[in-house]
């Protein structure tokens, strides 16, 4: 319902279309030359690999509501309590929508990304009120 | 709506007093009169709340005793966020809002959606602080 061919939302609101891990999923060598440098910093990758084996390794990510051995963060709390608990498609569609633990996700980002997350909220919310 | 921030952090798109917000939805007026009194403790009533939004050319503003849009506007500024004097401001503190200010204040449970109608738009604190981080990082990368 929250999935088409050109755009994907996540449970809590993420826009998923643009995401690296997503695309390399679907084989987009860009987008796994996105994550060469980020992979290699943490180690997941040595210093001579690089898109061949981000490509070959995936898929890495194919959604909240995809195969589960497949998501980039399966131990998510919104997703594991909106669709394995609750049994919905997205967190906008809870009866206690929007949750304190939700705020303090939107305001407690990974650094750099808070824009996002509050986008998210924000599209969360256009959602409920349709 | 696309997010439009006023001077001093507050969200416009999401505040009900919001021109095109009082538009859509008449009834904000009454429901924000009361939200403001129950979470914030002034009573306005409804038929002043409506407001163009500070960053507009010469707007019909509901706070017009707000002491930051001129001080910002003086200093060609933007926001509270680009100022070196953003730490220990006494004209933005007079306008600073936390969540956990709010309910502190108000000693009780705070149902989601009275937070997201009455109070998260108004939550400037830590919006400009993420705006300042993302300010300083953007140095960095420049430097």
């Amino acid at each position: 319902m929250y999935e088409t061919e050109e755009r994907i939302i996540a449970v809590c609101g993420l826009d998923c279309t643009g995401c690296p891990l997503r695309r390399a999923s679907l084989g987009d060598v860009e987008a796994a030359q996105m994550l060469v440098g980020w992979w290699q910093a943490e180690g997941w990758l040595k210093e001579d690999e690089g898109v061949d084996e981000v490509l070959a390794r995936g898929p890495h990510c194919l959604g909240c509501r995809g195969d589960r051995s497949k998501h980039w963060s399966a131990e998510c709390w919104i997703l594991q309590c909106c669709v394995d608990e609750k049994g919905l498609a997205s967190c906008h569609e809870c009866d206690v929508f929007p949750c304190e633990r939700l705020f303090e996700w939107v305001q407690n980002p990974p650094p750099g990304q808070g824009d996002k997350y509050e986008e998210a909220l924000d599209r969360l919310r256009s959602m409920r009120e349709g | 709506m696309q997010p439009i921030l006023t001077r001093c952090g507050y969200r416009c798109d999401l505040c009900l007093a919001y021109k095109p917000n009082v538009e859509k939805h008449p009834e904000n007026r009454q429901k924000l009169s009361d939200g403001w009194h129950k979470y914030f403790g002034f009573r306005l009533p409804p038929a002043e709340i409506c407001c163009d939004g500070c960053m507009s050319e010469d707007p019909h503003l509901i706070d017009q005793a707000c002491p930051v849009r001129p001080c910002v506007i003086e200093r060609g500024l933007e926001s509270c966020a680009q100022c070196r004097d953003y730490g220990g401001c006494d004209k933005l503190a007079q306008r600073l809002v936390t969540y956990e200010g709010v309910k502190e204040r108000v000693a009780q449970e705070i149902p989601g959606d009275d937070r997201e109608c009455f109070i998260r738009p108004y939550e400037n604190k830590r919006r400009l602080d993420a705006l300042r981080n993302s300010q300083v990082e953007g140095k960095n990368e420049h430097d």
